[in-house]
């Protein structure tokens, strides 16, 4: 007798059958669902400004291909117009074509950077979680060490070996700032360590990469997601402050912190489009990430 | 009797009259008093801190702008590059027949603060620390000392005498060798070894005696330096004021933030904010400089990833290449001037015919700088730039922080002609550490200024093995003109050397800025104050206090 | 019981900075370039460079320099800055001083406004004025510091003269005693700078707690018996949410240094803040390794004590 699963008892409801698509259908139910449950107007509204400040980094220089590095000498700091939407610097370049380029490096080291340090971060806090404790102590005073470490003194280390550009600003940033969400990973798969399915499931057999990877990392996906938006937020900031030392992304490219900063430096002229623009959009991207995340944190926390 | 009275009223105005006009020759009456805030540099650099004071210990500018107004020089050089020999410890120089031994003789009226006249026995003590100090002493192995003297030796209290080892120009020797010979107090300072100097840079009671026209009176790490006239200055252009403070500021933008509250009262404009220079109600603008020194782009020639800047064409090119008056226009707001050589052009008195000729002209020739490009065989690639036998002509410029708008302006210059520049902004002393550090031969490009000295030679950067010669270019033909300068006297061989110089272009030279000062409106005498020598003489500052 | 802990933290603790400081020597030690190269600028040559560096001690293999360096402190010598011409320790007394006062008082300052502002914003909580609130802070937050700072120059220093543009006062009377007047005229505007985004931080944190409270039964029991609202916020609320202070400030010392580089890059301000960023672009490593230090208990004191004053007050945490 072919036990083909077409065989078994059809008004066994519980017995799961394959339907063609199934597997899509529940990828996209499942994501429905979440989306249900967190749907919150701060996650939209916050989720929509980034989006759009993206869409204004990649997709404007395809409809506006100008460039950002071309000087014009005669029309020096000149204020918007039509032939320069966003004005002119002090070297007559056109700002609506750097800020597109700086939003490019912008958003790339907020997002990218976070990647690393989220990925670094769970790998780490795993670990000290899954391991003995004497392992877990001494990771984690490693990790206190780590963070209590001046990101400047490393920043100006790494200024002087690589050249600063996105791809290294993005593994910098992202390499300092794992340290805060290993703790929290930590802290949580702890917590979650000891509960019951877990207990349950290490009984049945399961390996600790199954349970990190499965249980443990599902159960604090909101709570990642959650810390992941600050984190965008937080390296857009860092980046900016940077960009002040000196140690941001060098000339003549741009980045949304280093117009800032540029502009500032000649704000006594009064050249308020070199100024605005970058601040806006730099205070836009963050607290699009702030918003996010705390319309997640909102639905998380039951309001 | 009333005419007499007529008369001796009009005897009496008509004398006023002429004092008058005697005064109205001399200009207004100079007032004594007040205090002067002000920030290190004025003149010259943006503004930094001052961390020392011991001229045999420190090399930076602004720290010897304080040890300049405290130890009077050996020889004081006006801004014609002429001894001023009512100024200098020195009051005359006999250089012998075979231009191999100078004897100099010093004034006797200089005297040190506490009394004690100044004499050789300070010079030698000089002599003797810097001997000491050997490559530590900033001004080491350039200008002739100690490698061109054989022998120094004290003849009496007032007379020395500096044998070389072989006949040298005497312009030079005096302005660039002879000039180290600065008399220290040996009274006050030989009785401490060099460790004990280090750790009393920015003691103020270690340097209480001085015999220059200042000393120093506070010193606050980080915040400021303070300076009061030298009751027993013995030399002429006594001070006006009776207190100068240097504040110690970081930013451009805080200078001008400083200047507009008037919490500085003189202090550079820094070029980009020039604009803005009208809102500055209180002072006066005074436009100085371009000060004695020169810009340019620097390579790397013994790098083989830039081979193309040894083929003299390729360098003229880039020369031809470069739109000195569109620098000047956009970093200088027209204020600046042109320059191709080492020898700069304010005051003119070192200029060669050929290179004043070349100044007016302008070298500004994108068509010729094609054209010898396609001459040394570097031909046009798709996109536009230069390549030969598979190698693009690119190369990474290494700049200092906050110099970027004229390497950006230039590297748009070289993208037109088919030449790649990229940038890599980085600190100053990382920046040196790549040049100069014999273990990393990586570097390719900088993007620096020079301060020339006060006999232009191009020394010991750009001999072969010069000690300063981190270009590592070496071109026996200019080393035999640069030989030729030390020892033959006049200014032939000067010219002969720049004129080569020019036409070889070791290094790209660049435009030299002006320098824009801002001074409250009461304070006066600022442009005899600062010179394009880069030397600040607040003496002959005053402040006037009705307005 | 509790003494073994307190030195069981103690002793890991210990162990965190002498973690922190290794790695800290060994990076900027292994930072291409050096000292010298900013002491000598442009009169640098290969010599002169050696001459320096030997002097400096800097010929020495990396492992004798650390070595050399843990013994030096243990006599409590902090070593000489040679490219600022001082002996560290006093580098760091003074400006040291100026950084202390100025971050105590931005905290002062930030804590009283988060308390006040968090207990309005759980007062009202999920009605307009806790809205509002809410996204003030959000917006204070997203405002990168430098930009505040220049802000307030332009507005409360140059366009009316309140305050001084930058640097620090009570020195303008050269030789004379220190006028505390200016001093604090010149520390306002840096202080408001660091203070602001800490406020936005803060007073959400504050605003969360305040809001857990007043949803407590004996909170919600006390306003429906008509007790006035100002003695449930002081005697119930505020007591209790202030209880994890102690904690919270110990997390935001680092973040109180790095707003302080850029403020005090800003003002001018000659503060420890800036002369880490000096002394960390000038390779200046003795000063260098003794600001990390510092940096380094402080962040590691702030933790312990947050842990403990945690463990003090939370029985469950105890088991570690």
């Amino acid at each position: 007798m072919s036990s083909s699963p077409t065989d078994m008892n059809v008004n066994n409801s519980l017995v799961a059958r394959p339907i063609p698509g199934m597997f899509t259908r529940l990828w996209t139910d499942s994501l429905r669902h979440w989306v249900g449950q967190y749907s919150h107007p701060m996650t939209w509204t916050g989720l929509g400004l980034f989006v759009f400040l993206m869409l204004f980094s990649w997709l404007g220089p395809v409809l506006y291909p100008v460039s950002p590095l071309a000087i014009h000498a005669n029309h020096l700091l000149l204020a918007p117009s039509w032939q320069f939407p966003f004005g002119t610097d002090n070297l007559g370049r056109n700002m609506l074509a750097r800020m597109m380029d700086g939003g490019k490096a912008t958003l790339e080291v907020g997002l990218l950077g976070a990647l690393i340090a989220i990925s670094l971060g769970i790998i780490y806090g795993m670990i000290a979680a899954m391991s003995p404790r004497w392992l877990d102590k001494v990771l984690m005073r490693l990790l206190d060490a780590l963070l209590a470490l001046p990101g400047i003194v490393l920043m100006i280390f790494f200024a002087a070996i690589i050249p600063l550009n996105t791809l290294s600003l993005i593994l910098v940033l992202g390499c300092l700032s794992w340290p805060g969400l290993a703790r929290i990973v930590r802290n949580e798969a702890l917590a979650y360590k000891e509960r019951d399915y877990v207990l349950a499931a290490k009984q049945f057999g399961a390996s600790t990469f199954y349970i990190a990877r499965t249980h443990l990392l599902r159960s604090m996906l909101p709570i990642l997601i959650v810390n992941a938006t600050f984190m965008v937020a937080d390296l857009i900031l860092a980046l900016s402050g940077l960009s002040f030392l000196g140690l941001g992304i060098q000339p003549p490219h741009a980045s949304w912190g280093g117009l800032l900063n540029d502009g500032l430096q000649l704000v006594i002229i009064g050249p308020w489009w070199l100024i605005v623009f970058p601040g806006v959009a730099i205070f836009l991207a963050i607290v699009a990430m702030n918003v996010l995340g705390q319309g997640l944190l909102a639905r998380l926390e039951g309001r | 009797m009333k005419s007499t009275k007529f008369n001796q009223v009009l005897l009496v105005l008509s004398l006023v009259g002429s004092g008058a006009a005697a005064h109205a020759a001399t200009g207004p009456v100079i007032q004594n008093g007040g205090t002067i805030v002000t920030v290190p540099g004025v003149g010259l650099a943006p503004p930094s801190a001052m961390n020392g004071f011991n001229p045999l210990l420190t090399s930076s500018a602004y720290d010897n702008e304080a040890e300049n107004l405290m130890y009077q020089p050996l020889f004081w050089v006006n801004r014609d590059f002429k001894i001023n020999f009512k100024l200098s410890i020195a009051k005359k120089i006999v250089v012998g027949p075979k231009h191999r031994s100078y004897t100099v003789y010093l004034s006797p009226h200089w005297k040190w603060s506490d009394g004690i006249p100044v004499t050789t026995a300070d010079v030698a003590y000089t002599y003797h620390m810097l001997m000491k100090l050997g490559p530590l002493w900033p001004g080491w192995d350039s200008g002739g000392f100690p490698g061109d003297i054989q022998s120094f030796k004290v003849l009496g209290p007032y007379a020395f005498r500096v044998v070389t080892t072989h006949p040298v120009n005497p312009t030079w020797f005096e302005l660039s060798g002879l000039s180290d010979f600065i008399p220290y107090p040996a009274h006050s300072w030989q009785k401490y070894t060099v460790k004990q100097m280090n750790d009393n840079m920015t003691n103020t009671k270690f340097f209480s005696v001085v015999d220059g026209p200042f000393r120093l009176e506070n010193f606050q790490a980080g915040r400021y330096a303070s300076m009061v006239p030298n009751p027993a200055y013995s030399g002429p252009d006594k001070p006006h004021i009776s207190r100068l403070i240097f504040r110690f500021l970081h930013s451009y933008a805080s200078v001008f933030f400083a200047l507009k509250s008037g919490t500085v009262q003189l202090g550079n404009l820094p070029a980009p904010l020039y604009p803005a220079r009208k809102q500055l109600t209180d002072d006066r603008l005074t436009i100085t400089g371009p000060n004695w020194g020169f810009n340019y782009l620097g390579f790397n020639f013994s790098n083989p990833n830039i081979a193309f800047v040894n083929n003299v064409l390729v360098r003229q090119a880039m020369m031809h290449a470069v739109n000195q008056d569109l620098m000047i226009k956009v970093l200088g707001f027209g204020h600046g001037a042109r320059a191709y050589g080492l020898v700069p052009g304010n005051p003119p008195v070192y200029l060669s015919s050929e290179a004043k000729a070349l100044l007016k002209q302008g070298a500004y020739d994108p068509a010729l700088a094609n054209k010898l490009l396609n001459e040394a065989g570097w031909h046009r690639g798709p996109d536009g730039f230069r390549e030969k036998d598979g190698h693009i002509m690119a190369f990474t410029l290494y700049i200092p922080p906050s110099m970027i708008r004229g390497p950006t302006l230039l590297a748009t210059m070289f993208a037109k002609v088919g030449i790649l520049v990229r940038m890599r902004e980085m600190p100053f002393n990382e920046l040196y550490a790549k040049m100069i550090n014999p273990h990393s031969k990586n570097w390719q490009a900088v993007y620096l200024a020079w301060s020339q000295t006060a006999y232009p030679t191009g020394g010991s950067i750009f001999k072969c093995g010069g000690v300063q010669n981190s270009y590592h270019y070496c071109n026996k033909k200019m080393d035999a003109m640069m030989d030729k300068i030390r020892i033959t006297r006049g200014l032939d061989a000067l010219y002969k050397f720049q004129n080569y110089f020019t036409e070889q272009q070791p290094v790209i030279v660049l435009p030299n800025m002006k320098l824009f000062v801002m001074a409250n409106k009461n304070i006066h005498g600022v442009s005899q104050a600062v010179t394009p020598g880069g030397s600040f003489y607040p003496q002959f500052l005053w402040i006037s206090h009705a307005k | 019981m509790m003494r073994r802990m307190i030195l069981h933290r103690l002793g890991t603790s210990v162990l965190s900075l002498f973690l922190l400081v290794t790695i800290v020597f060994f990076l900027i030690h292994a930072t291409p370039g050096g000292p010298a190269y900013s002491i000598l600028g442009m009169h640098a040559t290969p010599e002169a460079v050696a001459a320096l560096n030997k002097q400096m001690g800097l010929d020495h293999p990396i492992w004798q320099q650390y070595g050399i360096w843990w013994g030096h402190l243990f006599e409590g010598n902090l070593g000489y800055s040679f490219t600022q011409h001082a002996p560290v320790a006093s580098l760091m007394g003074s400006y040291l001083a100026n950084s202390i006062i100025l971050y105590v008082l931005a905290t002062v300052i930030a804590v009283l406004f988060s308390v006040l502002i968090g207990m309005f914003q759980g007062y009202w909580a999920e009605r307009t004025p806790g809205v509002l609130i809410g996204a003030g802070q959000i917006i204070v937050y997203s405002i990168p510091t430098f930009f505040i700072g220049v802000m307030l120059i332009l507005f409360f220093a140059i366009y009316v003269s309140w305050f001084p543009p930058g640097g620090i006062g009570g020195d303008q009377s050269a030789g004379g005693a220190l006028n505390i007047g200016s001093y604090f005229h010149h520390m306002v505007l840096p202080a408001v700078t660091i203070a602001l985004p800490l406020t936005a931080g803060l007073s959400r944190y504050f605003g969360h707690q305040a809001r857990s409270e007043y949803r407590l039964d004996y909170v919600r029991t006390a306003r429906a018996r008509g007790v006035p609202p100002l003695r449930i916020a002081v005697n119930h609320v505020l007591r209790n949410a202030v209880r994890p202070l102690v904690t919270v400030i110990g997390m935001m010392i680092p973040g109180i240094f790095v707003g302080g580089i850029l403020t005090e890059a800003v003002f001018n301000y000659p503060g420890l803040g800036w002369l880490l960023w000096r002394s960390a672009l000038e390779q200046d490593y003795p000063t260098l390794s003794a600001i990390v230090l510092l940096i380094g208990v402080l962040t590691i004191l702030g933790n312990l004590a947050a842990d403990l004053t945690n463990s003090i007050l939370d029985v469950r945490v105890r088991y570690e």
